[in-house]
């Protein structure tokens, strides 16, 4: 038996594959895993039509033959409630001719939950296609004394029954044997019952024929979650978890981050010396390195924070998190599935945005969506990190904890409850309320994350930013270089102005102050200016409705025209160009808590109303919310800039 | 978690068809250990099930240990009739005292003994042969059995387990009424094997 996969891009091509199989499960049933472990990873992404319901498929070669897996959205049930189940109840569907009817179906079975998920599979092997069950999860049946008869189980169901352990390939040589023949699985004589009591019937009856013993709760998870799930303890717990969380991205972070910093200081140093044309060294020392450089800074923050939310993710407390918010989030009006959604947008509010889909009510999904871009994301994390470290001493604070550290944590804090109130609000606001379904949610034993699954999602998340700064950083930056540097000054015009030519400093500053960016941050000054921005402030907030973090390699532009062997002493010593505050530090406390406020509520971010627009199906959403936080950034800054000022 | 649809409905008696190898024709249909007293084929059948019989929709009912057997009539299919006739199995295990069988073999003893002979020759049988031993029934008597060890098993220390382990096992889990199983050359088991009873076993 010879098996190896590779690429959809590669010969073996989507469209004209021997054999399409489809993957359909219930969510955490490992149906991610295993298509991982058929396909190697690369799995070409794209989007059901109609719908954005993101669609994975893989290819794989098995014994010459080229077989396409699409690995459908994870799933209770195929009664289309949600836009997930919808896109799955359609695919599964012959006579729905928008999407290509798989050949087979792989279901993957989780044996710890089997009661449950039986009633899925009787609905899709109803739908008449040849059906190949794939459990998973078995090896931790037998660790907590569950029992299971495979070959039994298999004649009870009338369809081929295979386990296959965390993806691991000796146990896929006999599912690959079977994936390249689904014509010749065996399939049941008569399908399983559609009636709800002959269903329950049909599973128990089985269940008894297999052998099946349900596993006992690990005796561990249960001592640990009789802490964690307590409403005053877990919710303790919960907090102190969530305060390390910040400390760590600050402390560990700083070596690493200073290494970066000095390697572009370093690149810098090398540019200044041997580029003699002055526009290249000033494209180079500033585009480049200050600005795309600044924000590279950062890089070890984000991995980080992805690395400790797939840590969460992977030993099982973040289900725990998300059920004991449950309670939090009914009082705003929605469900346990909407923090999941507002938790994912820690990450980044696109993925949130995406999450909103698992909601089965459409009110629900747009005060969802309504909240999720005020949780603190990933981009906003720069920002902060930057304006924090030009008001707050790195070395205040009380014993362990930073005075940083703690700030970010008000950050985050004010984030959430900023994306609860806007919900509670738009699910008051959207009257008619449907029918009130059901909310399920696994509680997972607690798990040793696989170093696999937590390294991939981290080199994801680096990737992610990467190009992210690959693509529209840089792309805006360079913007932002030729704005900020044109009109080209002449000798004469410098002279006459009474600047020094030999002097780079100065007239780096002179053509800056002088820019047509300039003109921009000048003209939008009296919206700003109540909150104490100048105009390099305001062309970075302008020029970081693109990305957030675009305002970091803005400002560090700026900087490094000005000092550049030190862009952060430039910033902090940075003053007022003009107006009746000129002269005066412009980075005070009050107007730094000004911006932080406005970088929390305002909605900079391209990619984010792209996502709502998608997802909610008309611009109408996204510009309501675009306004609505505009509004609420402006005031909001306003208001912390009066407080900070009247207490400092 | 519980689903709200399942309190409001009835619960039926838990059942599931399973192919019989070489026979497209005939579904053996799991049924729970006991709820029909008897074995072989019934003299009447409830009505449900009857109005099947005289449609020549199905050939033949027969009742075995923990599964009834329905055969299709000739020309007959499973895609056409398979939904009916689980519904009227399902209405027909409702009503167990209907199932009559006028034949000689309708005795409790003549069902443990058909319950014993399955075991013997299904999986637990297999087992025992593996280890070149032989099973055989002596004697049922109310409620209780009896069988004889033979071939490699009847001098060997580990025969007690085997026999109340497996055989024992596989016999209730057909028969709940089932009394004790004793085995003819069973004696006192050794200390050893008593010592060894003490152990946790997964089936325990």
């Amino acid at each position: 038996m010879s098996g190896h996969c590779q690429p959809t891009a590669a010969s073996a091509g989507v469209e004209n594959a021997d054999v399409r199989l489809a993957l359909v499960g219930s969510p955490n049933a490992g149906k991610t895993t295993l298509f991982n472990a058929l396909t190697g990873l690369r799995a070409k992404t794209g989007n059901y039509p109609g719908v954005t319901v993101s669609r994975y498929e893989g290819a794989c070669e098995i014994d010459g033959r080229s077989v396409v897996i699409e690995d459908l959205p994870g799933s209770y049930s195929l009664d289309p409630i949600s836009p997930d189940e919808q896109v799955l109840a359609e695919v599964l569907d012959e006579l729905h001719t928008d999407s290509q009817t798989p050949q087979g179906l792989l279901v993957t079975l989780d044996a710890t939950t089997l009661p449950r998920s039986l009633r899925m599979l009787a609905q899709v092997v109803r739908t008449g296609l040849p059906v190949c069950v794939v459990l998973t999860f078995t090896d931790e049946l037998t660790r907590r004394q569950g029992a299971l008869d495979e070959s039994a189980l298999g004649r009870a169901l009338g369809v081929p029954v295979v386990s296959v352990t965390s993806g691991q390939r000796r146990d896929l040589i006999a599912l690959k044997e079977l994936m390249v023949r689904p014509e010749s699985w065996a399939r049941p004589a008569v399908p399983p019952p559609a009636a709800a009591a002959e269903v329950s019937s049909w599973i128990t009856s089985v269940l008894t024929s297999a052998g099946y013993r349900l596993p006992e709760t690990d005796a561990r998870t249960r001592r640990v979650d009789a802490v964690l799930l307590h409403p005053l303890w877990g919710t303790l717990v919960f907090f102190a978890v969530m305060v390390a969380f910040f400390q760590v991205i600050f402390t560990v972070a700083a070596p690493f981050q200073s290494a970066i910093e000095e390697f572009f200081a370093w690149l810098g140093r090398l540019a200044g010396t041997h580029i003699s044309n002055g526009l290249v060294r000033s494209f180079v020392a500033d585009a480049l390195l200050g600005g795309v450089g600044g924000v590279l800074v950062f890089l070890p923050q984000i991995v980080l924070l992805f690395l400790m939310i797939s840590l969460l993710e992977g030993t099982g407390y973040m289900a725990r998190a998300a059920f004991l918010m449950d309670r939090v989030m009914s009082k705003a009006g929605l469900e346990g599935r909407a923090f999941v959604a507002l938790l994912s947008s820690v990450a980044c509010a696109v993925p949130g945005i995406m999450a909103t889909r698992t909601l089965p009510s459409a009110r629900d999904r747009i005060a969802t969506m309504m909240g999720a871009p005020l949780m603190t994301c990933s981009a906003r994390l720069p920002v902060y990190i930057l304006l924090i470290g030009l008001v707050v001493d790195p070395d205040a604070g009380w014993g362990p904890f930073s005075a940083q550290g703690a700030v970010m944590f008000g950050l985050y804090i004010g984030g959430a409850l900023s994306a609860m109130a806007a919900a509670w609000v738009f699910s008051r606001l959207g009257r008619s309320k449907g029918p009130l379904l059901p909310f399920y949610m696994e509680i997972p034993p607690y798990r040793i994350p696989s170093a696999r699954s937590v390294a991939l999602s981290v080199v994801d998340a680096a990737k992610t930013f990467l190009r992210k700064v690959g693509k529209i950083i840089l792309v805006t930056t360079i913007a932002l270089w030729v704005l900020l540097n044109l009109p080209a000054q002449s000798v004469a015009d410098l002279q006459k102005a009474g600047v020094d030519p030999s002097d780079d400093s100065a007239v780096s500053a002179y053509v800056i102050d002088h820019s047509y960016a300039a003109d921009v941050g000048h003209a939008v000054e009296p919206v700003f200016e109540p909150l104490g921005f100048d105009w390099r402030i305001n062309v970075g907030v302008i020029a970081s409705l693109s990305a957030r973090e675009v305002f970091v390699a803005t400002l560090g532009q700026v900087a490094a025209a000005e000092n550049p062997d030190n862009p952060q002493t430039a910033l902090k010593s940075m003053t007022v160009a003009d107006g009746p505050r000129q002269g005066e530090p412009l980075f005070t406390p009050g107007v730094v808590a000004a911006l932080l406020a406005f970088f929390l509520f305002a909605l900079q971010c391209m990619s984010t109303i792209g996502a709502m627009r998608r997802e909610s199906g008309s611009w109408r959403w996204p510009a309501i919310a675009f306004g609505y936080m505009f509004v609420l950034a402006w005031t909001m800054a306003w208001i912390s800039r009066q407080v900070v000022e009247a207490l400092v | 978690m519980a689903n709200p649809a399942d309190e409001l409905t009835p619960v039926l008696i838990p059942i599931h068809p399973e192919a019989v190898d070489g026979d497209g024709d005939t579904l053996r249909w799991a049924v729970p250990a006991a709820t029909l007293g008897l074995v072989g084929v019934p003299s009447t059948v409830p009505a449900a099930l009857q109005a099947l019989l005289d449609e020549r929709v199905l050939e033949s009912v027969s009742i075995e240990p923990g599964a009834v057997r329905t055969t299709l009539a000739t020309g007959q299919s499973w895609r056409d009739h398979g939904a009916r006739v689980r519904a009227a199995l399902q209405e027909s295990l409702a009503t167990p005292e209907q199932w009559t069988s006028s034949g000689p073999s309708s005795s409790a003893d003549d069902l443990l003994r058909a319950v014993v002979r399955q075991v013997i020759d299904g999986e637990v049988g297999d087992y025992i042969r593996s280890h070149g031993g032989r099973v055989e029934l002596i004697a049922v008597r109310d409620h209780d059995v009896e069988v004889e060890l033979a071939g490699a098993c009847a001098h060997c220390p580990a025969s007690e387990f085997t026999l109340t382990r497996r055989i024992e096992t596989g016999i209730r889990a057909l028969y709940p009424a089932l009394g004790r199983v004793t085995s003819r050359n069973g004696s006192e088991p050794h200390l050893s094997q008593r010592v060894l009873g003490w152990f946790p076993t997964r089936a325990g």
